[in-house]
């Protein structure tokens, strides 16, 4: 059972190395602190800007298309 | 079989470009194999290629391989002139951060994204920016920022805003900080109005002070559990987007005052024949690559891209290398033709790590021809450049060289003459023919008419 919980313990240890070796492998460049905790900080704000133009650009080509359905 | 590994390929372990009997490979390494398989089997490699936004690249036997630990190898296709983001005009680093930004979304509808956003894995191909680094993908890990949103804003972002509200010059920047202008300095630079700008306020000034605010937390530990959604993705791309494209720098109206100002050394007559003269030279020498050293808004590197030649037009003058890419490039199309800045009196050194991470202008030569088009008087009286070091720099360039001399009874030379003291005796057309037959083989030699300048096609001595 000791011997059980023991494999199981180093096969997670190594199984987190590998992760941790992999995620350092494909992120060969420094993303840099800052950058990434701001990204994180005004990911919100930008994201929803975005949601707002893509809607305005709808309402414009609706209504512009009701228009010149018109014209 | 001499095998070389690139001195600019050493930072990522999943690969790296090498040549093989001179020809270029890019070395997958086994590490890289769930991205690379993931990269193919999710179409993005093919849709990049077929919206010429990343070079082809075809898969080659693997016992090609450079070193051990290859998954695959490649043969990507050959880019005709490896230039820098140092080089490139205003218009050229816009269109190259544009084409980064629009990589990146394609790379989300695939489920990757970007793992770097270097200016450097940009090349020009067929007059278009594209991305030569194919191996710049991984599998997009959900929830996570951009690892490259830092090295987009200091590679692209930073000079563009330094060059639209400040100086052209700042663009130069580059050369000295390998990595992109460092954040904090952009945002000291730039005039307080580009904080009302929303994508300057955010991406460089709001970003530099984060820099500096958490330089040593933890992102794991300051993110307090917030992920990063696709809509925060798709936001900070647009916003950069949106930024980038609201930049703009116009070069000085003096650009063609000064253009046609040497135009007018010459009639018509004088003008038609050059151009008729350097034509039927090209032709004679039939190169596989020009170089037009000093050519100013490109009308005659243009008569050689033409004809089909992949041709470089290098001009120290910022405002002409961005006029001549948008009339040669953007305007007319033309898929041979690059202009490129390049103090020829300070030319492009070997710059980063041991200095060999980029490479100097004489280290991507010899050009099979160069054009040296109105330009000795400049170096030779303009910068005191002795003839024989002319011809011995020209010689280092160029296997095949047309040079113009233009002699001192001329205004252009008179103008140079007007504030200094002639201190070249040995500057006549004997003197110049004597110095550069060291040197060179003179093979043709044509008074250009109307004028007192002549033109010669010359050889370089083996």
């Amino acid at each position: 059972m000791k011997a059980r919980a023991h494999r199981a313990a180093g096969s997670i240890v190594l199984l987190s190395l590998l992760v941790l070796v992999a995620g350092s492998v494909t992120s060969y460049i420094d993303a840099g602190s800052g950058s990434y905790i701001f990204q994180l900080l005004v990911g919100a704000f930008v994201g929803a800007a975005l949601a707002v133009k893509v809607f305005w650009r709808r309402i414009r080509a609706f209504v512009g298309a009701k228009i010149s359905r018109k014209g | 079989m001499p095998v070389e590994r690139l001195g600019g390929s050493f930072r990522d372990p999943s690969g790296f470009v090498f040549t093989r009997d001179g020809i270029l490979f890019r070395q997958v390494n086994e590490l890289h194999r769930e991205h690379w398989d993931y990269f193919l089997s999710s179409g993005l490699h093919d849709a990049l290629v077929e919206r010429g936004l990343m070079v082809s690249a075809d898969e080659v036997g693997e016992d090609l391989a450079a070193a051990p630990g290859a998954y695959k190898v490649l043969r990507p296709e050959a880019i005709p002139f490896i230039s820098y983001p140092y080089e490139w005009s205003f218009g050229q680093l816009k269109a190259a951060a544009l084409a980064t930004l629009e990589i990146q979304n394609l790379a989300l509808d695939h489920g990757m994204s970007l793992r770097d956003a270097s200016a450097y894995n940009i090349q020009w191909l067929r007059g278009k920016p594209v991305l030569i680094d194919t191996l710049s993908f991984e599998i997009l890990r959900e929830g996570q920022p951009w690892v490259a949103y830092r090295q987009f804003c200091q590679h692209f972002l930073a000079p563009l805003a330094l060059v639209a509200y400040d100086d052209v010059r700042l663009q130069q920047l580059l050369r000295i900080h390998i990595d992109g202008i460092p954040l904090d300095l952009a945002s000291e630079l730039l005039p307080k109005r580009t904080r009302m700008k929303p994508a300057l306020m955010l991406h460089l000034h709001a970003h530099a002070k984060s820099q500096q605010r958490h330089a040593s937390d933890d992102p794991k530990a300051s993110s307090k559990g917030r992920t990063f959604g696709m809509r925060a993705f798709r936001g900070i791309l647009e916003s950069l987007s949106s930024g980038i494209r609201g930049l703009d720098w116009d070069p000085p109206e003096s650009v063609w005052t000064e253009y046609y100002s040497d135009a007018g050394s010459y009639t018509q007559e004088g003008n038609e024949h050059k151009r008729m003269l350097i034509s039927k030279l090209i032709d004679e020498v039939a190169p596989n690559s020009v170089w037009d050293l000093g050519g100013n808004v490109g009308a005659f590197a243009r008569i050689a891209s033409e004809k089909g030649i992949p041709t470089v037009c290098f001009e120290f003058d910022p405002g002409c290398v961005e006029q001549a890419y948008r009339d040669g490039v953007v305007a007319a199309g033309d898929r041979n033709f690059l202009p490129l800045l390049q103090d020829l009196t300070n030319p492009s050194p070997r710059i980063g790590w041991e200095n060999i991470e980029r490479f100097s202008l004489a280290d991507r030569g010899p050009a099979d021809l160069a054009m040296a088009l109105a330009l000795v008087h400049h170096l030779a009286i303009g910068n005191n450049v002795p003839l024989p070091r002319v011809a011995s720099f020209f010689a280092d360039l160029a296997k095949t060289l047309i040079v113009e001399f233009v002699p001192k009874s001329d205004p252009k030379v008179q103008i140079l003459l007007t504030s200094r003291e002639d201190i070249f005796p040995d500057y006549t057309i004997e003197g110049f023919e004597r110095t550069f037959a060291e040197r060179f083989t003179i093979e043709r030699r044509e008074s250009i008419a109307s004028s007192e300048r002549t033109l010669y096609l010359m050889r370089r001595k083996t």
